[in-house]
């Protein structure tokens, strides 16, 4: 029973992840640029800015300006997505060095 | 390439004696030493100076092969013009950087208790020039590039002998530098330790990697990728960039709390810059 359960499950998810996403708007594209330009500028200023960050936004702003939404949804997310994770790695980092230091 | 005895007492020397100012950077040392002591029984801790050329014979002959006619070169001549050169007031880097000027790679870094911060080499120079009312050298650039060059080699066979003065801003910037070095960072999520102490004598595609123990010894290093000479910073920069990080600029307060830290680990070894690197 699990099993067919679960798979209903993970369908319904992609199904309304693709709808979600298919549905995709300039807006919602220029929102998750916003949100993934704040994160990454926390990043930065935490000196762990992700290197691949500032390309996706560059690329999304691109695809969005070529009329490509969904393609710029797409790496909007990625910029978000890439800018909250270094966030989270200073966050996680902070105190998880000291695990490394020789002797400790 | 293998050990020595009186040079290991020499170096224990400098622990027995840095471990009266502070006792936990002394830890440090002797935790790094123990490290590779035991990670590379055969080869001399005097001799990490050489990098991965301590490491790799077939590397080292290549590089030592280079070294009958080193690219940097042309950089310690150029260098030793600069040093000759009036500043703008008619003062000299003598002037500035004092009596032993070219000789003084071997006092820094070292904390500045006037500013609260480290202080290298490179900053020196430009605040140097500042005062004298020049304008500051770009970090990356071939000047400070090639009065460096000059500076190491003239200091060559100096030891290093970083201090970490009885002031806890001095201390607190040590604890940032090896915390920059033992922290992930970059989208590949490493650490600097995660290639030089997990990984050291490993190899990243063709590349052997180095030990921490001698990094700071041999800067300026005319690097063949780069086709010139350049500074430690812009090394940690391409550190950074590696593992897909952000860089932070040259002479920024992290790079400088990781160049005392590093530089620190390499107490009693000997400067060798310039040095030529792949």
């Amino acid at each position: 029973m699990k099993h067919p359960l679960a798979l209903l499950g993970m369908v319904s998810a992609l199904t309304l992840s693709s709808m979600a996403w298919a549905g995709a708007s300039a807006d919602e594209v220029e929102d998750l640029l916003a949100r993934a330009a704040a994160a990454h500028e926390q990043a930065l200023a935490l000196e762990h800015g992700w290197a691949v960050t500032e390309p996706f936004m560059e690329q999304a702003r691109q695809a969005l300006a070529d009329g490509n939404v969904d393609a710029a949804h797409e790496l909007a997310q990625r910029a978000l997505l890439t800018a909250e994770k270094s966030v989270a790695q200073a966050q996680s980092e902070a105190e998880a060095w000291k695990g490394r230091v020789l002797g400790s | 390439m293998f050990v020595s005895g009186w040079r290991r007492l020499a170096l224990g020397g400098v622990v027995a004696l840095t471990a009266q100012v502070n006792a936990a950077p002394e830890d440090d040392l002797a935790a790094l030493r123990s490290f590779y002591e035991k990670r590379f029984p055969d080869i001399a801790l005097e001799a990490h100076i050489d990098g991965a050329y301590a490491l790799d014979e077939g590397k080292r002959e290549q590089w030592l092969e280079m070294e009958d006619f080193p690219p940097y070169e042309i950089a310690i001549d150029e260098g030793a013009e600069l040093f000759e050169e009036a500043l703008a007031d008619g003062s000299s880097y003598s002037d500035c950087l004092g009596d032993d000027a070219p000789v003084v790679k071997q006092n820094y870094p070292y904390f500045d208790e006037t500013t609260g911060q480290v202080m290298t080499l490179d900053l020196a120079i430009n605040n140097c020039r500042v005062a004298a009312g020049d304008e500051a050298w770009d970090y990356l650039g071939p000047e400070m590039a090639a009065l460096t060059a000059f500076i190491a080699y003239e200091s060559r066979d100096e030891e290093v002998a970083v201090e970490i003065p009885d002031d806890p801003r001095a201390l607190a910037a040590y604890e940032d530098g090896k915390a920059f070095y033992y922290t992930r960072r970059g989208q590949l999520n490493f650490a600097c330790s995660h290639c030089h102490m997990t990984m050291v004598g490993n190899k990243l595609r063709a590349e052997r990697l180095s030990a921490t123990l001698g990094h700071t010894t041999h800067w300026p290093v005319y690097r063949l990728k780069w086709k010139e000479t350049g500074p430690l910073h812009r090394r940690f920069m391409e550190c950074n960039s590696q593992v897909r990080g952000v860089p932070l600029e040259p002479q920024s307060v992290s790079y400088r709390n990781l160049e005392y830290f590093l530089s620190y680990q390499s107490n009693g070894l000997v400067l060798n810059g310039p040095a030529t690197r792949k």
